[in-house]
């Protein structure tokens, strides 16, 4: 680009100028932004974490961690305030995007779900530069491409996998020895198809003998987490989207025997109760408490959830739980789903408060600070994490079921790259009209595809 | 104003103390009223985001137009209020006649007991009915004898459930009024029509009914609106489920702004929304204006 | 509308009350059956609200129903109170369903006065947008107001949940209808002898409006305690939900425990229902313009 003459003057203006505050910072800067205090803000949903030294008999609350860990890095650093505050999961978004909005929003979150769209209005900070050629190989690729846009890393990884939903189910084996029905064998809990399928038409019966059943194996709902539903299709070999982000490809084959096969769980098989059209989680979650299911869905964390309800006495009978995997056909092999999440830097305008802030987001994610995961029966981002994690402990077995199933995890919803929430609410209508059967499997696969599509890849 | 300045100036002076007492309810109205209908307008046409929004024109407009679920529930709402509407007012004359000539105890007491849901929130009816409506624990079931049945699950029959939620809690302030204004209709009229030898129904076919036009028509149109405006139930219940079967604008505007953070979209709803809300306005003054007066 | 509110005077009921039960024995009688069942339909799912808030948990899903509780415990309660912030939410409705409620009946009261009483430059363009804006459904300001407040940095904040409320038309609309029966020759004579405008106003006005404002009063606290939308978008920690908002964000959190949903509902009903029975009188004469939701 030539310069006009009449830019000279500029050129030479600007040069001046950014000299000038390179010697200036040079000699001012780092001496005393040393001493310089900052205030940290940061905000989580709520995690009930146990921090060191915990007492056993006592239960935490959603504070305990985030205060401290907030307390220990002011510890480390004398200059830096940090206040953290524990926001509720209902309303979490809408919090922050008002926050955004208002343009106020907090150094550091734990977002529910990591928005792109943050990136693409330049709100985040990227984290390249803080990331370690240690960290590198130490999280999980996975873990890593859940904040990657473009060529930069927006995410530091912290917690690997959910509560399990999509990803293992939970047995009730009092129920299973009951009805003189085999567990699937250790080490890893894994079942065929068949195998399941025999297992469940034995633990679906008539208790009262009216000529219905009112035990079943396991429950089908519409409004199910989206994950256990999407982890049927993918048994199948079904996937939502296709290799090259561009479109839904549930309405494959795969896809309409997987639909066709959860229709016929209930009205054919009889394995799990009708009404699902009409259900949410909570009723499915609801029924294995009460022992009319055999079989829920969740992972080691659902436990935890069990011994909660139980001391809040809306569980009147404690009763064992066993991990397993989902079931699979033997050409597909095992699958499950596979996400993580971890902690997002807002933009930063002064340079040391950005290293500040980049520091406790190291810190909130460094092995020692990462390895208090363990108290929610969670797995972490870190390999080197995990090896350790739960040797010698109470729920050990399950947990090692839990790390087989999620070592066959893959993430359900294409890359991060696109947002494919908006066709969360077609994917809940197709399931109510393949379940209230007023559509056929293949009907209403062709119905969501089409309005996912359309919603989702517009642009594309 | 075609008042020349001067004497305008003179008018506003001694008006002034007018306006003083107007201001706090004025600046009020106009802060969070005014301008929001006004910026609303503005909103619909942008590409609204936390920085740096465009103008888009009117795509919202098409976009939102073009989109299948807005007319969905838009249907919704229609038959929305054309179950809930004339069910609810029909009740509420109904009710209002039988018990008009009962004693003041009496019909005090039937009023307290159509009025009782009408001080009691939304979402405490909607909490309520959840559970009447719940496939294996509800009462209705129970009562029907149909275990397991999805009321709120099934696309036939979960916007009638809303419907009969808000016919059997609604209508208590309704009553109220019906019951008032047939109390100002002059009893002669009806001594006159005795001694004609009408019946009771023809009584009321001839003469309550058309003096109550203006009170009927009016209940209609705010009826209507509101029905419009339907949220909260839809909200707790049924989230426009199944299948979209019972989405209504007021969710889908609701869903658009704070769900997808849609707000120009979502403004873009609402302005369409206002304009048939406005329709229905001006069909009310039409046939109204004649009879009552503001 | 102001006709339709007015008393009706008792005297011809009783010529009606007679022809009424002469004439049609059966069809009465079936009538004011039908009516009695209309009346349980509307209460009972109220009392079962209540009688299973006081249930045995354990009791609360057996079938059928208790008419009345064999095990009558607190447990639910205790169990309701238990949950973090329930206190909070309660303090939060209070203090927003009072603020708002002293807001409105004072700059109400002041401009339905001015609006009755005084002639001044603009006042019908401005009395119209009052009425007009009745009609405007709220979605349309729903999403500016969001923005608005939002970037005074007003979310999650009383002033936030208060200040869009007091700008509703409604009240000064009321209070212009009550103060309109007030006779001039009140003012005048006050005005004669000596009194300023604002003394008028303190000494004259206020006195007689009295019982207007109180219509208006009760009205708004109800309003104001059962509102739910504008909370649940404005409001986003869990210590500034009011007891509506906390009561549907349970429903979520603990779905199906309908003995602490059922608790909780009669907990946040139980005021209002209180509000009811004292002002009973102010709800059943009929000052219900427009103010009709279903």
């Amino acid at each position: 680009m030539a310069l006009l003459k009449k830019d000279r003057p500029l050129l030479v203006a600007l040069s001046t100028a950014v000299l000038f505050s390179l010697v200036w910072g040079a000699l001012a800067g780092p001496a005393a932004a040393e001493e310089k205090p900052v205030t940290i803000t940061w905000w989580i949903n709520p995690w009930r974490i146990a921090p060191p030294g915990f007492p056993e008999d006592k239960a935490p609350t959603a504070e305990d961690f985030p205060r401290w860990v907030s307390e220990e890095f002011m510890r480390l650093h004398p200059n830096v305030t940090v206040k953290y505050e524990v926001l509720t999961n209902q309303g979490f978004d809408q919090k922050v995007a008002a926050a955004i909005l208002a343009g106020k929003p907090p150094d550091i979150l734990r977002p529910i779900s990591f928005k792109q769209e943050w990136v693409r209005q330049g709100l985040l900070e990227p984290i390249d530069e803080y990331l370690t050629a240690f960290d590198l190989q130490d999280f999980y690729d996975y873990a890593l491409n859940v904040g990657k846009v473009g060529d930069h890393y927006y995410l530091f990884p912290w917690n690997n996998s959910n509560n399990g939903m999509g990803s293992s189910l939970l047995l009730n084996p009092r129920m299973f020895a009951e009805r003189g029905v085999p567990l699937p064998p250790l080490p890893d809990r894994s079942w065929t198809m068949d195998e399941f399928m025999t297992a469940a038409r034995r633990l679906s019966y008539d208790t009262n003998g009216d000529g219905t059943n009112d035990v079943y194996a396991i429950g089908m709902s519409a409004r199910m987490d989206l994950m256990n539903n999407l982890a049927w299709f993918h048994i199948f070999g079904a996937r939502y989207v296709d290799e090259g982000q561009r479109r839904f490809v549930l309405d494959s084959p795969a896809g309409v025997r997987a639909l066709s096969w959860l229709v016929d769980a209930i009205y054919k098989e009889r394995i799990s109760p009708p009404g699902a059209e009409g259900m949410g989680i909570y009723d499915v979650i609801n029924l294995f408490h009460q022992q009319r299911l055999a079989i829920g869905y969740g992972g080691p964390y659902e436990i935890g959830r069990i011994d909660r309800y139980l001391k809040e006495g809306r569980i009147k009978q404690k009763f064992p739980v066993h991990v397993a995997q989902f079931p699979h056909f033997p050409e597909i092999g095992p699958v499950a789903y596979h996400t993580s999440g971890g902690f997002v830097v807002f933009k930063q305008t002064d340079p040391y408060k950005r290293k500040m802030v980049m520091e406790f987001a190291r810190f909130l994610t460094n092995q020692e600070n990462m390895s208090l995961l363990r108290s929610l029966l969670y797995v972490t981002a870190r390999k080197s994490v995990n090896e350790n994690l739960y040797k010698g402990y109470e729920f050990e077995k399950e947990i090692d079921v839990y790390l087989r199933a999620i070592s066959h995890g893959i993430p359900y919803f294409g890359s991060a790259e696109i947002d494919t929430t908006p066709a969360d609410k077609h994917f809940i209508a197709m399931l109510e009209a393949a379940f209230s059967r007023t559509k056929t499997p293949q009907q209403a696969l062709d119905e969501f595809v089409s309005q996912a599509n359309r919603l989702v890849f517009r642009g594309r | 104003m075609r008042t020349p300045p001067r004497r305008l100036a003179r008018r506003l002076y001694q008006d002034r103390w007018a306006y003083l007492f107007l201001l706090p309810s004025l600046a009020f109205f106009s802060v969070f009223f005014l301008v929001p209908v006004a910026w609303g307008a503005v909103l619909s046409q942008l590409d609204y985001r936390a920085f740096g929004s465009r103008w888009v024109g009117l795509d919202n407009y098409r976009g939102v137009l073009s989109d299948w679920l807005f007319w969905r529930s838009l249907a919704n709402n229609l038959y929305y209020a054309a179950g809930v509407v004339p069910l609810w007012l029909g009740k509420a004359l109904f009710v209002a006649a039988v018990i008009f000539p009962f004693r003041k105890l009496f019909q005090n007491l039937y009023k307290t007991a159509f009025y009782l849901p009408h001080v009691t929130s939304a979402v405490i009816i909607s909490l309520i009915w959840l559970w009447i409506y719940n496939p294996p624990f509800g009462l209705l079931n129970y009562i029907l004898k149909t275990p397991g049945f999805a009321w709120l699950g099934n696309t036939l029959t979960a916007m009638p459930a809303l419907i009969a939620m808000q016919v059997i809690m609604g209508g208590g302030s309704t009553i109220v009024l019906i019951s008032a204004a047939m109390g100002s209709i002059p009893g002669d009229y009806y001594e006159a029509a005795q001694i004609d030898g009408a019946t009771k129904v023809q009584q009321f076919v001839r003469i309550t009914l058309p003096l109550l036009k203006p009170t009927l028509l009016y209940l209609l149109v705010m009826g209507t609106i509101s029905s419009f405006q339907v949220f909260t139930n839809v909200y707790l219940m049924t989230r426009g489920g199944p299948q979209f079967s019972t989405i209504t604008i007021g969710y889908l505007i609701y869903e658009t702004a704070f769900t997808y953070y849609e707000f120009g979209a979502a403004s873009a709803m609402a302005m369409v929304l206002f304009a048939i809300v406005f329709a229905v306005a001006v069909v009310q003054f039409r046939w109204l204006s004649s009879d009552v007066e503001y | 509308m102001s006709e339709l509110t007015r008393p009706a005077p008792g005297l011809r009921l009783q010529v009606r009350r007679r022809s009424w039960l002469v004439r049609l024995p059966a069809g009465r009688a079936a009538a004011v059956l039908a009516v009695t069942f209309l009346a349980a339909l509307a209460v009972v799912p109220l009392y079962w609200m209540v009688v299973t808030a006081i249930q045995a948990p354990q009791l609360s899903m057996r079938f059928p129903p208790e008419a009345w509780p064999s095990q009558p415990t607190i447990d639910n309660f205790r169990l309701f109170f238990e949950r973090p912030n329930v206190w909070r939410w309660t303090l939060n409705s209070v203090v927003v369903a009072s603020t708002v409620t002293l807001g409105v009946v004072m700059a109400s009261t002041l401009a339905g006065y001015t609006f009755a009483k005084k002639r001044f430059v603009g006042r019908n363009l401005i009395f119209w947008l009052y009425v007009g804006s009745m009609m405007v459904p709220g979605q349309v300001t729903l999403i500016p107001l969001y923005i608005l407040v939002t970037r005074m940095g007003l979310q999650d904040t009383y002033a936030g949940l208060v200040l869009p409320a007091v700008a509703g038309p409604f009240g000064a609309f009321l209070m212009k209808q009550f103060l309109q029966t007030l006779p001039s020759e009140i003012l005048d004579a006050a005005r004669i002898d000596g009194c300023s405008e604002f003394g008028i106003f303190r000494r004259v006005v206020l006195p007689l409006a009295k019982p207007g404002m109180a219509v208006l009063a009760i009205f708004t606290f109800v309003e104001q305690w059962n509102d739910f939308l504008w909370p649940l978008v404005i409001t986003n920690s869990a210590s500034m939900r009011t007891l509506s908002v906390g009561l549907a964000l349970l429903q979520e959190e603990v779905p199906l425990a309908f003995n602490l949903l059922m608790a909780a509902a009669t907990y946040a009903a139980l005021p209002m229902l209180a509000v009811f029975m004292a002002f009973q009188r102010y709800f059943l004469q009929g000052i219900t313009v427009g103010a009709l939701k279903g």
